[in-house]
């Protein structure tokens, strides 16, 4: 019924390819000629090959590799990217390494393309999700990719209870584990409990990428339990300084984003693989020989030769190392307010700063929690007349001014501008600055009385405040935090900022004390927000969605905890209900604008300013990288610009120091 | 001496021990616990429902009440074993042992410019008190207070790298990190060592140039010194002799906490020379609650606290022989 | 203060000296001390000034030109040059300021600036200006100086437009103040503690020690952290800080403590204490008039030097989310914003105001130090 080898979009992209036309779509199979003679590979490699220390090209490529369409030109071999990441979070790096999830993203940034699977489909009704996996892929060392590594992943990972705490969320339908079973060598199939419609598209994000890291197989059976000779792997445990056999497995695989972080035995799929663990705060990566992928004129990506990553122990200092030109490449966590800095080092440096758009409906949510504990404020929190007042009363082109370089327009949170979902009206609700009407809205609310500083007060007579809790190390929600203290003294409301630290404001949320809370409003993205609406349905306890935290505690729950909602929430709640087991496109876009047009209507979210850029740093010889773009988590950096296909013109960076 | 020894060594084996039972108490103070700050620091989008939160918890050992906790604890150490890490998934003495000797590497000459460079400077500064100098030494040693080590780090970095193409954070330049290591190389290191080891030093020498300058001042004007003085004896051997050995306990008193503050507070070396060091480990460990990891260091920092103390005391016997322990 | 003068004499040789000893005794020591301060210049000076700092501090208000939240379209604006002559050569007999236009470098977005010379705003002193609370009773709207249309920013503007010279004199207001007071609450601590170790000597000793390497050991960020979770969220900012500090200062007394105990065990052997417990002079009493003036060097210094640090260990605080937070401000609060590579490479004056001013206090604290020390010596030449 639902027979589903790809999208309708992606199925004509692929029939364009095979008439020999893959203008934009990222991947598409083209069969070379038997002999090989058609592939090349860089220089390095040949030399290896030459003396013998590697097999030939044609060997360690699949069959018929994937094709990489180069976005502008073809490349050539040579360079090494720099990058830098801060504090050790690794998850900054994680579009260097041009992570391989399961099925990916197309450069379009929504379309869902294979990947490691060839294609997918839904049987049994749609409760039945088969996946074709990619046949003749090699892991770096050489060992073939097969279903097996799927079969090791799902039963002796996801299953084992000493290993895994639960079994992993995104694969469980109606809150059931689904029943698995490897069809052949290249074929799973998973039946759930009903169509699990967003499982293509998770497969296409983090979870398709973490959950490769359990699959190579022959590498990782040595430490398991279920497959290791037990004197052998005591032995290794106790060499290694570890109690248990799931601390040494959990240790020798461990990766970031795909890429094995600490041990350079752990096979990857990547374009490059690990050649030192960090060391003295720098990670150096290199060319995956045995990498699947090729461009038109088959031969062997990545272009570039490979990566050299830096841990900087504060941003500051990465930013300058930016400004001084010793890194060639950064798209995370740099930050807009510092495009001065950036763009005045970019001619000594050698890189340009790109402004590509984020996956931020808007920079900032200011979320009122509807479900406060104290009952005068809910009272007055869950008046659409207070929330209106709100936001009326903010001053979003001085926010815009002052915050973010006078280049921000006023935004609601919605999704960003090129979603299925944006509708402009729903962005610009209740955006205009009008404190006239603002306080008519807070008197209409049963805000009128005031006290002797012309303070107001609520309806009990207690004075009203509105009590913030930031996290401190999130300085641009302080500075416009700092503004919206301003905008409320004129319309006669305290507002109160509170910082704390970043661990205490989880326990606060968990705890439902946070009464009004304010966060980045990403995962605005059509790729994010049919599977993780944080911001616009209350569903995830875990997250950072304030305005309904006893519901969402409720709905993950199945109503142990928190408070059951009603109305339009528990519509919301229903409609994502909905979208979870919807495959049909047509009822997936009402599904999603009913649920954006509720949030428009209720201010669940105020949203600040939109269609802020962020600055990306690439050096001025970087190739291949659209000059406009888009960054995020949504993308998991920009992961769907695919970075094998990326060189150096001339071979290596133009800023390279001798 | 030796009984004095003796049992000071029993009572530093109790202290230790109070401090690792006391240390973990503290590192469990903040509100939550590892699972919490864990899905803090979790990019959103990744579902994680209730029941793996409590399984977590019992995969980390979260859900033992306090005092089993710690039995565990101190029992794998007392085997020589720190337990895991959980953030880092590697085991706290891999941890340590990476970063330790590099801490040690860049803390101890550290140490040793502080106390070189400030001594003789205070001692100069008493004895020439108001001289031009020492209002230069005054004037330096305040700035050095007064920025913060952090906007002082950022300062030198922009100046080194702007106008003299130093390079930014980082013990070698860009060109030499993967470059095998030649004398370029080693230049290269001492080169943004120099940096890092000034900056540390700044408020350190401030303090210890004034602590040595006012009390030597006291000493000088001791009628003992006059007497001296009356007695024909040089002025060098005069100073030295004795106001100085007397003007220097306070420094000694402090010693033993020189060391421990450099391992936990090097966030300033860290930054700017961008070297894994024990400091932001310590930091990072405790904010994300990542218990044994905390506790270990802390138990490291306590054993060198003890120490440091002892060999404190045994100094001030050995510069002023009036003290009887 | 007479005993001191007593001790040092009976602990001199007597020919030489002996003769001053006694002439010391015509004139009242404390009179003596003020008369020696007096011939100490910097130390006077540095005396007037800390005088008119915490003046300034109590009329903040008045002295700043502009409320400290209050902000103006000109973010980051360079400090204005005050001017006699104008652009023609005029000389004015009233100092004036040039008003400016802010644009946007449209390729970085940085604020740039050019100088109107057209646009003069004469500076005047008791202008009528934004209303300020004096002593939280009396409404005023009278500024010491400022301009009566247009604007006047002597030190800059911050990255909200915020007249950087009215921060720094609000930003006084808690630097001077509450850190201080948690520096001499620690100061009292460590000398009374570390004195009895030290005094006392043995068991007594021996257990002090300990405690106080158990309270180095300890790390201080959990401790805070739990603290921040601990303080009442709906105290005003300032109260919060100041309980955070209080609780610290019980913890950093330790090295006064290692100090005090470190010049007492030496002391303690000494023949005036000796004489002074045979004469049956009670603990306190020995610890207060015998021994804490041999310290009285190291307890100036320590005061001088604490001063910097609780400034600026206002920024390690607001790292964990337990400092000051917006809209108050101190210098700490300011030095932590200043801390970019932006604002070093470009707005250099929104880190050189607060740095400059806790430099100045900070010396002239030492000078004022200096001074009284060398006055309460009887021996200084």
């Amino acid at each position: 019924m639902h027979k589903h080898k790809a999208s309708r979009r992606q199925f004509l992209k692929l029939s364009g390819a095979a008439v020999g036309a893959a203008a934009f779509s990222g991947s598409a199979s083209v069969v070379f000629g038997q002999d090989g003679s058609m592939y090349s590979e860089a220089p390095e490699l040949a030399e290896l090959v030459a003396q013998g220390n590697l097999p030939p090209v044609e060997q360690r490529l699949p069959g018929s590799p994937v094709v990489v369409e180069p976005l502008n030109s073809a490349g050539e071999y040579g360079g090494q990217i720099r990058t830098g990441i801060i504090q050790n979070r690794g998850f900054q790096a994680r579009s260097t390494w041009g992570p391989e999830p399961i099925l990916r993203l197309a450069r379009d940034g929504s379309t869902i393309e294979p990947n490691l699977a060839e294609s997918w489909e839904y049987t049994n009704d749609g409760r039945t999700f088969v996946l074709h996996l990619r046949q003749g892929l090699k892991w770096s060392d050489g060992e073939p990719f097969d279903a097996r590594g799927v079969d090791f992943w799902w039963n002796h990972i996801n299953l084992n209870s000493t290993i895994s705490p639960a079994p992993m969320s995104e694969f469980m339908v109606e809150g059931e584990v689904p029943e698995f079973e490897m069809v052949d060598d290249y074929t799973v199939q998973w039946t759930f409990a009903n169509v699990h419609a967003n499982l293509p598209r998770l497969l296409a994000h983090a979870p398709g990428v973490n959950i490769v890291r359990w699959m190579p197989r022959h590498y990782l059976e040595q430490f398991h339990e279920d497959f290791a000779d037990p004197d052998e792997l005591q032995a290794k445990i106790s060499a290694a300084g570890f109690q248990t056999w799931d601390e040494l497995l959990n240790n020798r695989s461990n990766v970031q984003y795909g890429m094995p972080f600490d041990n350079p035995d752990m096979p990857t799929l990547l374009p490059y693989r690990l050649a030192q663990a960090m060391n003295l705060n720098i990670l150096v990566a290199e060319r995956n020989p045995y990498y699947w992928k090729v461009d038109p004129d088959g031969r062997q990506l990545p272009y570039i030769n490979g990566i050299i990553l830096t841990n900087f122990e504060s941003s500051e200092v990465r930013d300058a190392a930016i400004a001084a030109g010793e890194l060639n490449w950064v798209n995370t966590d740099t930050t807009f307010t510092n495009l001065p800095l950036y763009r005045d080092g970019q001619e000594r440096g050698n890189y340009v700063a790109r402004l590509w758009l984020t996956d931020r409906g808007a920079e900032h949510t200011i979320m009122f929690n509807h479900t406060v504990k104290d009952p005068a404020l809910r009272e007055i929190y869950n008046d659409i007349r207070f929330k209106r007042g709100f936001s009326l009363a903010l001053d979003r082109q001085q926010i815009g001014n002052v915050v973010y370089l006078g280049f921000a327009v006023p935004s609601q949170l919605q999704m960003i501008p090129g979603s299925m979902w944006r509708n402009d009206e729903w962005v610009t609700k209740d955006t205009e600055f009008d404190p006239d009407a603002a306080n008519s809205l807070f008197d209409e609310a049963g805000l009128d009385q005031r006290d002797g500083q012309g303070m107001r007060l609520r309806p009990d007579g207690q004075p009203l405040i509105l009590n913030i809790d930031i996290p401190v190390d999130d300085p641009g929600s302080l500075s416009v935090a700092e503004l919206i203290i301003e905008f409320m003294r004129e319309v006669g409301i305290t507002f109160n900022v509170r910082t704390v630290s970043r661990e205490q404001v989880r326990a606060l949320i968990d705890n439902n004390d946070m009464e009004v809370g304010i966060w980045i409003g990403d995962k605005c993205s059509d790729s994010m927000f049919p599977h993780s609406p944080e911001w616009h349905v209350p569903y995830q306890p875990t997250g950072w969605n304030v305005w309904g935290m006893a519901w969402a505690q409720w709905y993950a729950t199945d109503g142990e905890r928190g408070e059951e909602p009603t109305g339009d929430v528990k519509r919301v709640q229903d409609l994502f209900d909905e979208m979870k087991v919807t495959i049909d496109e047509a009822r997936r876009l009402e599904i999603g604008e009913e649920i954006l047009g509720l949030n428009a209507e209720h201010l669940w979210n105020i949203g600040d300013v939109g269609e802020v850029p962020i600055p990306v740093i690439l050096g001025d010889n970087f190739m291949n990288y659209p000059e406009e773009g888009f960054t995020g988590f949504s993308w998991l950096g920009n992961y769907h610009y695919h970075i094998e296909q990326t060189y150096f013109e001339g071979g290596a960076w133009s800023g390279e120091r001798t | 001496m030796l009984p004095y020894v003796a049992k000071r060594s029993v009572q530093m084996l109790v202290t230790v021990f109070v401090i690792s039972i006391i240390a973990f108490i503290v590192i469990q103070l903040p509100p939550g616990d590892f699972v919490n700050s864990y899905l803090a620091t979790l990019s959103g989008g990744q579902i994680v429902t209730q029941d793996a939160v409590a399984a977590l918890r019992a995969q980390f050992g979260l859900d033992d009440n306090l005092a089993v906790q710690y039995f565990k604890w101190i029992t794998n150490l007392l085997q020589g074993n720190m337990g895991i890490s959980f953030q880092y998934q590697r085991t706290v003495i891999d941890l340590l042992s990476e970063r330790l000797p590099l801490t040690l590497a860049i803390t101890i000459p550290t140490a040793f410019f502080v106390y070189a460079v400030s001594i003789p400077i205070g001692i100069y500064s008493a004895v020439r008190q108001y001289s031009p100098l020492d209002y230069v030494f005054s004037l330096v040693g305040f700035i050095g207070l007064a920025v913060p080590n952090f906007l002082f780090a950022i300062i030198m970095i922009y100046v080194t790298s702007r106008y003299f193409g130093g390079n930014v954070g980082g013990l070698f330049s860009p060109q030499y990190e993967l470059a095998p290591w030649s004398i370029g190389k080693v230049l290269d290191m001492m080169q943004n060592m120099s940096i890092a080891i000034l900056i540390i030093g700044t408020s350190g020498t401030a303090a210890t140039i004034r602590v040595m300058r006012g009390m030597l001042l006291d000493e000088l004007s001791q009628a003992y010194v006059e007497t001296a003085r009356a007695k024909g004896l040089s002025e060098w051997r005069l100073i030295m002799k004795y106001p100085v050995r007397v003007a220097i306990s306070p420094v000694l008193s402090t010693i033993g906490f020189t060391l421990p503050a450099l391992i936990s507070g090097t966030e300033i070396t860290a930054t700017v020379l961008n070297l894994p060091t024990t400091g932001p480990l310590l930091l990072n460990a405790v904010r994300s609650q990542d218990m044994f990891l905390a506790a270990s260091i802390i138990f490291v920092l306590s054993i060198l606290t003890v120490i440091g103390t002892f060999i404190s005391d045994l100094l001030l016997v050995w510069a002023d022989p009036r003290i009887k322990l | 203060m007479t005993q001191m003068v007593d001790e040092r004499v009976a602990n001199m040789p007597p020919p030489a000296d002996a003769a001053e000893g006694v002439s010391n005794r015509i004139i009242s020591p404390t009179r003596l001390m003020w008369w020696k301060f007096k011939k100490h210049k910097l130390a006077v000076a540095s005396g007037i000034f800390l005088i008119l700092a915490y003046l300034a501090t109590i009329f903040a208000g008045f002295v700043s030109p502009y409320d400290p939240a209050s902000r103006s379209n000109n973010l980051y604006a360079p400090p204005q040059g005050i001017h006699f002559k104008d652009a023609e050569g005029n000389f004015h007999l009233q100092p004036f300021v040039y008003g400016y236009e802010m644009t946007r470098d449209l390729d970085t977005l940085r604020p740039v600036y050019t100088t109107d010379t057209d646009e003069i705003y004469p500076l005047r002193l008791f202008v009528q200006g934004e209303s300020y609370r004096l002593f939280g009773l009396f409404d005023a709207d009278i500024h010491l100086f400022g301009v009566e249309d247009g604007y006047v920013h002597l030190a800059g503007t911050d990255d909200f437009g915020r007249d950087m010279l009215s921060r720094l004199v609000y930003g006084a207001q808690i630097s001077l103040s509450v850190g201080i007071i948690s520096v001499l609450l620690s100061l009292v601590l460590g000398l009374v503690i570390g004195g009895i170790s030290g005094l006392y000597g043995g068991m007594i000793d021996s257990f002090i020690q300990r405690v106080i390497e158990a309270i180095i050991a300890i790390p201080t960020i959990p401790l805070w952290l739990g603290l921040a979770a601990a303080v009442p969220r709906d105290w005003p900012p300032v109260y919060q800080y100041f309980a955070i500090l209080a609780v610290l200062s019980l913890i950093s007394w330790t090295s006064t403590a290692r100090v005090a105990r470190g010049r007492f065990l030496a002391l303690r052997e000494q023949d005036f204490v000796t004489a002074a417990k045979v004469y049956g002079a009670s603990q306190p009493r020995i610890i207060r008039k015998h021994l804490v003036p041999n310290l009285m060097s190291y307890v100036i210094v320590t005061l001088t030097l604490a001063v910097p640090n609780i400034i600026i260990g206002e920024t390690a605080l607001s790292f964990l989310g337990v400092g000051l937070k917006p809209p108050t401000v101190s210098w700490g609060v300011l030095l932590q914003e200043a801390q970019s590579v932006q604002i070093v490479q470009f707005y250099p004056w929104i880190w050189i105001g607060p740095a400059l001013c806790v430099i100045l206090v900070v010396l002239a604290f030492n000078f004022v130090g200096d001074g009284a020390r060398d006055a309460a010596d009887p021996f200084s030449r």
